[in-house]
């Protein structure tokens, strides 16, 4: 459930309100500043999970995902993060990154979803912040 | 008095969450994040801390891998997205297991168990035994603290030399550090504890006990300094 009300930020429902108040309480700048961080360094950490995938690399891919698993926890995505989850108990799974296709596919539509909710989410706080200010 | 700490993490909004944590708290000073297995053994080589917050795995390895390489035994926390690592914590005697992401609360909770931990150790550390006893041979042996020169690490056995004898038992040297009566005796090296009042002369990195040479090793050089008094 979504802790929004007219005298407090509102968060998208792909974000767990609860999860980001569980962690942060109510600083919105510093709930900001992790956003911006987070998306700071996402194309370095997907690339990682691009690359050790066309390399056929299962160890580093797994490497990969598991890197930036958590970082979905930080913007209040636990969702994102369990799927990152089941992704990397898979690769203990195969021999192989070709046995991985279809759950790569949806790894990756899940994480460029999720970048853009963050993306947008981080907008919405910049704005937030700034009309708080 | 603040604990000083290092991060140890490669993923920066989790580091840079913890050090939030940290400076909210007032109770800890970060002193450095490092990324990897390298830097932090680096950092520990030449720096000592009083608490690791320890993520599992690293690039260069596995963030066990700076504990079995530093030659001092600071708190652990480990901090890790998963919860398979903490078999492996307890093995490694770390004080609490945070799993990625974690609240400020929880935060909280482990470092009481840190300072609760510390002023457990602080008070072994203030008892005026002047024996100890070991099990060597099949035996419980009484030895006086001010017979013993040094004590060496073997592997998973110690011996622990006097001027008369030595003594083996199955030991280690991080765990009789914060046994022995640390007024009396400094751990120099990661293999070695030696008996303060028994060292002859010191010529740099070495110790000279009744005609035995102890490496200092540069993690502990600086207590070295400070416990002999060397102006």
């Amino acid at each position: 459930m979504n802790r929004n009300n007219s005298s407090t930020f509102s968060f998208s429902e792909k974000i767990d309100a609860d999860y980001i108040f569980n962690m942060y309480e109510d600083d919105y700048p510093y709930i900001e500043t992790m956003f911006k961080t987070v998306l700071d360094h996402f194309d370095a950490d997907r690339l990682a999970i691009l690359t050790n995938f066309q390399q056929n690399d299962l160890e580093l891919l797994r490497k990969a995902v598991h890197k930036i698993k958590p970082t979905f926890g930080f913007v209040g995505m636990p969702d994102v993060l369990e799927k990152c989850k089941a992704f990397e108990n898979k690769c203990y799974q195969v021999q192989s990154t070709k046995e991985l296709e279809t759950d790569y596919k949806y790894l990756l539509s899940t994480l460029e979803d999720a970048h853009q909710a963050i993306i947008n989410e981080h907008n919405k706080l910049v704005s937030y912040n700034r009309s708080a200010a | 008095m603040k604990l000083s700490c290092i991060i140890v993490e490669d993923l920066q909004v989790a580091a840079d969450y913890l050090k939030g944590c940290c400076e909210k708290s007032g109770r800890i000073e970060v002193k450095a994040h490092c990324t990897n297995v390298t830097e932090a053994i680096n950092f520990l080589d030449t720096n000592s801390v009083d608490l690791i917050f320890l993520d599992v795995e690293i690039p260069g390895g596995q963030g066990f891998d700076v504990l079995d390489k530093i030659a001092y035994s600071p708190k652990v926390i480990l901090t890790t997205s998963k919860t398979e690592y903490a078999y492996n914590g307890f093995e490694y005697n770390v004080t609490d297991f945070l799993k990625k992401p974690f609240s400020y609360q929880r935060f909280s909770d482990a470092l009481k168990k840190i300072e609760a931990t510390t002023t457990t150790s602080k008070n072994n550390d203030s008892n005026d035994d002047d024996h100890i006893f070991i099990k060597s041979d099949g035996k419980l042996v009484r030895l006086k603290n001010d017979d013993i020169l040094y004590i060496e690490s073997m592997g998973d056995y110690v011996k622990f030399v006097s001027a008369e004898k030595k003594y083996v038992a199955l030991n280690t040297i991080k765990n009789l550090e914060t046994k022995v009566n640390t007024r009396q005796f400094i751990k120099v090296h990661r293999s070695y504890i030696v008996n303060i009042s028994k060292v002859d002369n010191i010529r740099e990195n070495t110790l000279f006990v009744k005609g035995s040479e102890i490496p200092v090793s540069k993690a502990c050089k600086a207590e070295v300094i400070r416990r002999f008094n060397i102006i």
